[in-house]
């Protein structure tokens, strides 16, 4: 564990050297400026920026953050210096994973929470909203690093399009196709948990949106990061470099 | 020769190219000189070493271990050829960081870490970026970490590349007092000067294939079997010639530009005597006697034209 931990405390320390990852930082906040703006033209604070921040701010920060940087180190070999220590591979995808999701998850929670006082402070606020956004957008966080992390040990060569592309599908393609496919949106069910409206981003064509559930919406987030990860898990033990 | 590591029949393939085929030696302890051209299997052989890549075929054993093995990794260091690190940390973050993850907590991993950067001269250097290091820095960093754990085994790829004449000398330096601290050293390179200034003992690689194993002069012994090629520097190369043409120690003679003959002889040992006596005999001054062959240069280039089935 304390291989895992020291992964994930350089994790950390190099993505806040990494000047990328302070203008990706920026997609976090932009829902919170355009929350307080709508708020103080009379607008609902959330009905726009909130899905903006789960469907889209989201994920273009978490992906080439985590899936990218990672993608990387397998491409320029850089995680070899990890697998000739004494420790068993996936420890470094754990440690990899639990830096992504502290980093990514700081950041998610300041914005949200930066637009959940935007909401607050334009007369829509609701205790709930202003405690469960943040919390709801760290476990978004948390789910997408676990993906992201998972994609890059499984498609090292080309993981920020692969999880782009995974996502399109996920997010947008089949919830608009039929509704009831808005179960599988990780964005809708960071939406569900934060407890605001979760539509789906394009409408559906058929069918009849599930009731939210927050058990199901942690489940969903659950999966989503664990079945990468435990593919990548299963890859990386014996695949040569 | 006691075995630290040990090949056991192993080939790979990558899809139908084959990286290793049929490769079975052992190594003990002490510098071994991994020799081969690009392309040969150097890197693929280091690599089924440190459990990066697995054989196809064959097994290979470090202290009676298959590899990877994590117990193998607490004694086995290794410097790969790539030349990029996590270049958002110093030297002294990335190398502590890697003795941590060697087993050691943070303050005798910074420990560590400050004390083998001191060793391989980079006590100047280790709290700035490895992103400003110059490509001799990086290659002294690799090697940091990779003793930095005092291990048994050391691997080392290429570590000369991108080093100049002087920083070539300290590694030599440097990897020569880790044979002689008794541990298990083996070097890659296709620099041969450098192997041979480090070790006699030598592996080469060719084409995936093992071509020699051992004692370097031993090796060297093979090509007396073969031509020997000798060049005589005299400003009176044809008169040098009639007189050596007559001599039964000289298998071929041949003019290279206006002031070079190269004697090609099956018996060298008699032709480096006999070739000053006869040049003065006959009044040719000889300005320089050279073999192009006296150097590991020449074992490899015999072994590897052999391989290709070209005369040596």
């Amino acid at each position: 564990m304390s291989a895992a931990l020291s992964i994930a405390r350089v994790s950390i320390l190099r993505a806040v050297r990494r000047p990328s990852s302070w203008w990706l930082s920026a997609l976090a906040f932009l829902p919170a400026l355009l929350g307080a703006w709508l708020g103080a033209k009379g607008y609902g604070a959330l009905a726009v920026p909130a899905p903006l921040l789960a469907y889209v701010a989201a994920p273009l920060l978490v992906v080439p953050w985590v899936a990218g940087v990672l993608g990387e180190a397998f491409e320029r070999r850089t995680v070899v210096y990890w697998f000739v220590r004494p420790m068993a591979r996936p420890t470094a995808l754990l440690g990899e994973w639990l830096g992504a999701a502290a980093s990514v998850g700081v950041v998610l929670l300041l914005g949200s929470a930066m637009l959940a006082v935007a909401n607050a402070l334009t007369g829509n606020a609701s205790i709930g909203s202003l405690a469960r956004l943040p919390f709801a957008m760290l476990a978004h966080a948390v789910a997408l690093a676990g993906f992201s992390v998972g994609v890059a040990t499984l498609s090292p060569r080309h993981p920020v399009s692969l999880a782009v592309g995974v996502l399109a599908v996920t997010e947008v393609a089949l919830p608009s196709l039929w509704a009831p496919l808005q179960v599988v949106s990780l964005s809708h069910q960071a939406l569900v948990l934060a407890g605001l409206d979760a539509a789906p981003l394009l409408p559906s064509l058929v069918g009849t949106a599930p009731a939210p559930s927050v058990g199901v919406a942690l489940a969903v987030l659950a999966i989503f990061a664990a079945v990468p990860l435990g593919l990548a898990v299963r890859t990386v033990i014996d695949r040569d470099l | 020769m006691s075995a630290v590591l040990e090949f056991v029949g192993v080939s790979k393939w990558y899809g139908p190219v084959l990286g290793l085929r049929d490769v079975s030696l052992t190594v003990g302890k002490g510098i071994t000189g991994l020799l081969g051209p690009n392309g040969a299997g150097k890197s693929t052989l280091l690599k089924c070493m440190t459990g990066e890549i697995q054989p196809s075929r064959g097994e290979v054993r470090m202290f009676g271990r298959r590899v990877p093995d994590p117990e193998v990794f607490r004694r086995l260091g290794y410097a790969p050829e790539i030349e990029v690190f996590f270049e958002e940390l110093t030297g002294l973050e990335f190398v502590a960081h890697l003795a941590e993850l060697s087993g050691f907590g943070r303050a005798e991993a910074d420990r560590r870490a400050a004390a083998v950067l001191q060793r391989v001269g980079l006590e100047s250097a280790m709290n700035r970026r490895v992103s400003t290091y110059s490509k001799g820095m990086r290659q002294r960093t690799k090697l940091a970490q990779a003793i930095l754990h005092e291990p048994d085994v050391v691997l080392l790829d290429e570590p000369m590349t991108g080093l100049d004449p002087v920083g070539r000398a300290q590694m030599v330096t440097l990897i020569q007092s880790l044979g002689a601290e008794g541990r298990t050293v083996v070097v890659s390179s296709h620099i041969l000067d450098e192997v041979e200034v480090m070790t006699r003992e030598i592996v080469v690689l060719y084409q995936g294939q093992l071509l020699a194993q051992g004692d370097l002069h031993a090796i060297r012994g093979l090509i007396d079997r073969h031509p020997h090629h000798i060049a005589l520097r005299t400003p009176r190369p044809r008169a040098l010639a009639a007189a050596l043409a007559r001599e039964d120690f000289v298998a071929a003679l041949r003019f290279e530009g206006d002031d070079q003959l190269m004697v090609e002889t099956r018996d060298p040992d008699r032709c480096y005597s006999a070739v000053p006596r006869i040049a003065k005999e006959h009044d040719v001054p000889l300005l320089a006697l050279t073999s192009p062959d006296d150097n590991l240069a020449a074992v490899f280039r015999y072994l590897t034209l052999g391989a290709r089935g070209g005369a040596a």
